[in-house]
């Protein structure tokens, strides 16, 4: 660690410049993050050729700002309208959107933001003096260990049914199911794919979470009339700068919370390819273990743990990149590309060859994440407003234009348009029957890391299932998994056993 | 009725202007440049590295990438194939044209398209992690043919794949693969010593190899690279010759006319080979390697009967 280098870089991001691109960055990512359909991939991807042309100094300010301030931005309609603006938030929205229905939107907001603000900084700060050892850490993650991650991972849902866990293991099914179509990873047979090359990849993931919770709200508040008195009686309260700002009481609530999921976020982050969901969906666990039933209620642990979660993954996805030069998500193999563009290598020699740079990135992350708190609050103040003054029916066309936008911007193609659709009709019917979203989308998302995780351990392992179990990282994930789902069920057991004499 | 006639004439006239003007005209607009890879990898890095110079080059107009993922670089393949033979929808080329052609059952094939520059040669490597127990290319046969060698590839069918089927079929060894989505997760499965060996390209390897973090076994080219020059080729080790490569290049649709060929032909080279973006590329790790239309054709039937002499193989391991 190079202190006066750190020095150095601190003092220099605070000039002018690069201070100014870095807060033009954090407000633009907080909008792009606001608005669903588009991500922060999508605008580092517009974003990363124009810096092509700026110095180094102001390009990298810009770029983290977005990315910092991308998955916090999700929360607003996530919490506001049930819409996560990003993957990141989309358990933010199920008790985000209950406290607004219960007129408590203010509180909310502040909670995503104080959240938000402290578990960025935390991970910014451990991508600062940590880097290097977290970074070795996420070697030690083979085949072994990452398929035994996302069995744990895709564990939490069985709880997450909100007391109905037949259909939460349903929606799962359906996840895991969805998640079949396209080339084996194995053999490069295509599956379900009817020789449509749009689906030899599979399902494109964006489009589907557009039209899951996008367009299913699009079709809910055109379809009903009883929805739009139901949402119209909370969104009379204003939302109030006050309500924002926490109490010292709350904070001092929610502080365990928080620590819990950034140490979630920071150690699931690392690892490259294991994604941002794993870390949102286990922190929120914890919180639905301690607090059972009042889970989904409207909880305030339950903003947290996800927006804690989601902001710590965002620094840490770095680590991988600055300190291997390998890329642990499609948003850091965009910076890789930036890097590259501007001259210079990540890797360890990247804070030796070029300290001032290197430096100044880490330090970006860790302004970044404190200028989303005021920028974040003001932001708060404006949205909710804003679409409390916009009649319903332009409210729902102006999401489904957005929506329409974001679906096709990912493969600049018609097809991602249509995928929303039948999501979008497929969103509307699981919220009809009530049938929870959350353990679909992480079936979905965790399925294609399992089946390869799986058929590279059988390839290294010479066909032996034993395999996950003779090394310990894997076996000991394995145990808690093991734990979790035989846990509920003893518990349910016992209760009965007791109930049978009284 | 007069009307109709002259309006019908008016368009005729303006359609055989444009026409017999096509060359001088061309370029009249932005072009299209379309990478059938998401962003962030070489082709669309290199990609924008050619957009940011052409301006200069293309009368002020510009290339406008586009990212037209999935499908294995079907869908993006596709769509050039099919657009307009104009000069204004170009294809980030690679071999996976030859891949998909003969390996899916895609609408297009080599002559689908006319190849128009060739910009960078990337050869194979086959490499271990820098404290793994292969000390040497040696090491790494004699183990693969008395027991078996894991090796990591970033995809099934991939260019890397298939190099290292054509090589244990030529040399009787035993591998086992570790599929990936990505050269990165490759890296990864490298450094932190989950598999025992990879097949990568050069231009991905040189800066973990820099770093440290990973070795080269062996240069599958025909001569030792600059880029690497303690790497032994193959052929210096083994005696005998096993060369595999990847390649990036540009092509539009097939059916071009001549002088729309010739124009775009001579500005790409022209832009390929000035020395503003030989040396953009090259801070970046990838030498430009320039061929012009007729040599870059001559690669890609080259490859082509490569891959059909391996399609087998791939076919059986599958």
């Amino acid at each position: 660690m190079d202190y006066s280098a750190l020095l150095a870089a601190g003092a220099h991001a605070f000039s002018l410049w690069p201070l100014l691109s870095l807060l033009a960055g954090v407000s633009l990512g907080l909008v792009v993050g606001s608005i669903p359909g588009l991500n922060d991939t999508i605008t580092l991807a517009v974003l990363v050729p124009i810096t092509f042309a700026l110095p180094s100094n102001i390009a990298f300010p810009l770029l983290v700002g977005v990315y910092c301030s991308a998955c916090f931005g999700g929360a607003f309609p996530a919490i506001l309208l049930k819409i996560p603006g990003t993957a990141s938030s989309v358990l933010t929205a199920v008790d985000g959107h209950a406290m607004t229905r219960q007129g408590r939107a203010g509180q909310a907001l502040g909670i995503a933001t104080y959240s938000s603000t402290f578990a960025g900084t935390l991970s910014a700060l451990v991508l600062i003096f940590f880097a290097p050892i977290l970074a070795q850490y996420a070697l030690r993650f083979g085949p072994a260990e990452y398929f035994a991650l996302c069995i744990l991972g895709l564990s939490t849902v069985v709880g997450m049914g909100a007391g109905n866990a037949m259909k939460s293991a349903l929606a799962c099914l359906l996840g895991l199911l969805v998640a079949m179509i396209g080339m084996s990873p194995e053999s490069g047979y295509p599956r379900f794919t009817s020789g449509n090359f749009w689906l030899y990849e599979g399902l494109p993931l964006t489009p589907i979470l557009i039209g899951l919770f996008g367009l299913s709200v699009v079709f809910e508040m055109l379809s009903s009339e009883r929805s739009n008195a139901r949402d119209k009686g909370a969104d009379e309260v204003p939302v109030r700068f006050a309500d924002m700002l926490l109490p010292w009481s709350m904070v001092r609530r929610l502080l365990p919370t928080w620590l819990n999921a950034s140490a979630l976020g920071n150690l699931v982050g690392v690892l490259p390819g294991a994604g941002m969901l794993v870390a949102i969906y286990m922190a929120y666990e914890r919180v639905r273990r301690k607090f059972g039933e009042r889970c989904g209620q409207g909880l305030p642990e339950g903003i947290a743990a996800p927006e804690a979660a989601n902001n710590s993954v965002v620094a840490s996805s770095m680590v991988p990149l600055l300190s291997l030069g390998i890329p642990g998500n499609s948003t850091s193999a965009l910076f890789l590309g930036a890097l590259l563009i501007q001259g210079l290598r990540p890797g360890p020699s990247l804070f030796t060859d070029t300290p001032d740079i290197a430096y100044l990135i880490v330090i970006c992350f860790l302004i970044a994440n404190l200028a989303m708190f005021p920028l974040g609050l003001l932001l708060a103040r404006i949205i909710p407003n804003m679409i409390r003054s916009v009649p319903r029916a332009l409210l729902a066309a102006a999401i489904a234009c957005l929506c329409f936008t974001g679906a096709f911007a990912i493969g600049n193609s018609v097809f991602g348009i249509m995928v929303a659709v039948a999501f979008g009709i497929i969103g509307f019917m699981f919220n009809r029957l009530q049938v929870p979203l959350s353990p679909f989308i992480l079936a979905l998302v965790l399925a294609p890391v399992i089946e390869r995780a799986f058929f590279q351990s059988m390839s290294l392992s010479g066909g032996s299932v034993a395999y996950f179990v003779t090394q310990p990282l894997s076996a000991a994930m394995l145990l808690f998994t093991l734990i979790f789902m035989v846990w509920p069920l003893g518990k349910l057991i016992i209760r009965r056993r007791r109930q049978v004499p009284g | 009725m007069s009307v109709i006639p002259l309006r019908i004439a008016v368009v005729l006239l303006a359609g055989l202007s444009s026409g017999a003007l096509h060359a001088a005209d061309y370029p009249q607009k932005n072009i299209d440049y379309i990478v059938p890879f998401a962003p962030g990898g070489a082709v669309d890095f290199t990609g924008r590295l050619i957009a940011e110079a052409a301006p200069e080059v293309f009368d002020g107009h510009g290339f406008v990438v586009k990212n037209m993922p999935g499908g294995g670089a079907v869908i993006g393949q596709t769509h050039v194939s099919r657009a307009p033979a104009d000069g204004y929808t170009l294809l980030a080329m690679t071999s996976s044209v030859i891949n998909n052609a003969l390996t899916k059952p895609v609408s297009y094939d080599l002559d689908s398209f006319t190849p128009l520059a060739l910009f960078n040669l990337d050869p194979g490597v086959i490499v271990t992690a820098t404290d793994g127990e292969l000390e040497d290319l040696q090491a790494f046969l004699d183990a693969a043919s008395s027991d078996s060698v894991s090796i990591a590839t970033p995809g099934d069918s991939t260019s890397h794949h298939v190099t290292a089927l054509a090589l244990a079929e030529e040399e009787g060894l035993n591998f086992r693969y570790v599929h990936n989505t990505s050269a990165a997760l490759q890296l990864h499965q490298l450094m932190g010593g989950h598999v025992q060996a990879g097949f990568m390209s050069l231009g991905e390897a040189i800066g973990p190899v820099e770093d440290g973090s990973i070795r080269i076994l062996a240069l599958l080219d025909g001569a030792r690279n600059d880029l690497a020059p303690e790497a032994p080729t193959y052929q210096e080790v083994t005696g005998h010759e096993f060369q595999w490569g990847t390649f990036r290049g540009i092509a539009a649709p097939a059916g071009l006319a001549d002088d729309v060929k010739e124009e775009l032909e001579a500005r790409l080279g022209e832009l390929l080979t000035s020395p503003d973006f030989v040396e953009r590329m090259g801070e970046a790790g990838y030498r430009v390697d320039y061929r012009d239309g007729d040599a870059f054709s001559e690669l890609l039937e080259g490859t082509a009967e490569q891959m059909l002499r391996v399609l087998p193989l791939l076919e059986t391991a599958s």
